[in-house]
């Protein structure tokens, strides 16, 4: 076995070391940390035990990142979350040490709730009632949009990432 | 047959469809060829002006009440429990829309209308929220250009002064967009129109070009659409250079072609001289004017199903 064979194989068993909950795997390396702040947002990451991997190899990627997450499965509306960030992460459903499920996540159509407006003067930072909404679009160069539904300014996915705090 | 605008919220210009825009423009071409006082009547419509703007408001109440209908509202939101006591936007318009047939509303921040057309039963009609949208402007200024041109189709129209900030400007390109206009751009540097405006109409394959002074376009264009630059954007010393750059006098007239229009969204302060007033090419008073009849069809077809 060579030494990067070992180096996957060991990586893969940090994956499969989980019982119950969900595995996040193929993270684009930086991005775990974001999607961590994300877990805070959502209010995910206070009780069930994490286990995240930065840089790990990986066959088909230079690195990756990894995140475990022990006894939680995500909704669909916080995978489409997930999505934004990380765009081409897997998703694992993991149940009793096996893999029950598995799906890349792909960018939603729509996404509310997640993310505040980079408009300071949107109507959404002053009424509870407006909660951020933007639809989500990809120009012809693969460069994803997020148009506000209230402001209606369409902004590039890295500056909205920004104002709220995640790096892209 | 129902006319696809009854009970339809008018928020931004971006969800007419050429038909849609075609048809606020013959029904305001109608009203105004042969007015009608009872298309509103037994109608109350709340005229909601959070943020003060004595034209458009004027404008929409003379609107409402030449079509025979009956107007509620405030010219200002500082005396009012929103002002006042703190009530949120949001319950302010569910009460209000709760005692009328349709909401006009103006608000200086982005999507406050979009927010009161989600939370009301009624037609809302966006009359101005912050720099994002003002459709029923858009429409008063396609209906111009309708009616001095003869048609919407291949327009050549030079936007002039600030383009980065006027949202004004930005609909009507985005408008023209649908009907292959040919762009000019004049504009100070700093007030550049914005990217994801140049973006839209390189998507919609529309020509346009940035130009430095305004007798460059003046024989070329069809219409040319005067904007103010905004002292407050400037230091004094910046503005009185610029300003010089941007101000248009009767003199800088001489080329143009006998059907080019100016327009002026207004209030103009002295971008355009008094001279310019006397000048055939003059019609911005007139595009004022055709404010109302603009709002009169908005109004009437949201609340008509058939006129």
């Amino acid at each position: 076995m060579t030494d990067q064979s070992k180096a996957i194989s060991q990586d893969k068993r940090l994956v499969e070391a989980i019982a119950n909950g969900t595995v996040i795997d193929h993270i684009a390396p930086g991005q775990a940390m974001n999607i961590l702040r994300l877990f805070t947002f959502l209010g995910r990451g206070k009780k069930n035990r994490m286990t995240v991997g930065f840089n790990l190899k990986s066959g088909d990627m230079q690195s990756k990142d990894i995140i475990k997450i022990e006894n939680v499965t995500f909704s669909p509306s916080e995978t489409e979350q997930l999505a934004i960030l990380a765009p081409n992460a897997t998703i694992n459903q993991i149940s009793d040490y096996k893999v029950v499920d598995k799906y890349k996540l792909r960018l939603p159509p729509e996404i509310v709730g997640a993310f505040s407006c980079p408009n300071s003067n949107c109507i959404t930072h002053q009424e509870k009632d407006a909660t951020p909404r933007f639809k989500i679009f990809k120009k012809d160069n693969g460069q994803v949009m997020m148009r506000c539904h209230y402001c209606e300014r369409v902004f590039e996915r890295e500056i909205v990432l920004k104002t709220n705090g995640l790096e892209p | 047959m129902t006319n696809p605008l009854f009970q339809k919220d008018i928020i931004s210009i971006s969800e007419f469809s050429r038909e849609h825009i075609e048809l606020v423009l013959q029904t305001a071409r109608s009203l105004k060829e042969h007015p009608r006082d009872d298309l509103l009547k037994g109608k109350l419509i709340g005229v909601t002006f959070f943020e003060g703007s004595t034209r458009t408001r004027l404008s929409f109440e003379t609107a409402i009440n030449r079509l025979g209908g009956r107007v509620i509202g405030f010219a200002d939101a500082s005396n009012t429990s929103l002002g006042k006591k703190g009530e949120t936007l949001a319950d302010s318009i569910r009460i209000i829309t709760s005692y009328t047939d349709a909401l006009v509303m103006r608000h200086h921040m982005e999507g406050a209308a979009r927010l009161a057309a989600d939370l009301s039963p009624v037609p809302v009609i966006n009359a101005g929220d912050g720099a994002n949208q003002h459709p029923s402007q858009t429409l008063l200024d396609l209906f111009t250009i309708y009616e001095t041109q003869h048609r919407l189709d291949e327009i050549k129209i030079a936007f002039v002064g600030d383009l980065k900030y006027g949202r004004t400007v930005h609909s009507l390109a985005e408008a023209l967009s649908m009907y292959n206009a040919r762009i000019y751009l004049v504009s100070p540097e700093s007030l550049a129109m914005p990217r994801y405006i140049l973006d839209h109409l390189e998507a919609h394959n529309i020509k346009y070009s940035v130009h430095q002074t305004i007798e460059e376009v003046v024989p070329e264009v069809d219409i040319l659409y005067m904007t103010r630059v905004q002292k407050e954007r400037f230091d004094e010393t910046e503005y009185q250079h610029l300003r010089s750059k941007f101000i248009l006098s009767s003199n800088m007239l001489a080329e143009a072609k006998p059907n080019m229009k100016v327009l002026h969204p207004l209030p103009r302060i002295d971008e355009i001289t008094l001279d310019v007033d006397a000048s055939p090419h003059a019609y911005y008073f007139k595009q004022a004017a055709n404010g109302v009849y603009a709002r009169q069809a908005l109004l009437s077809l949201v609340l008509n199903k058939e006129i």
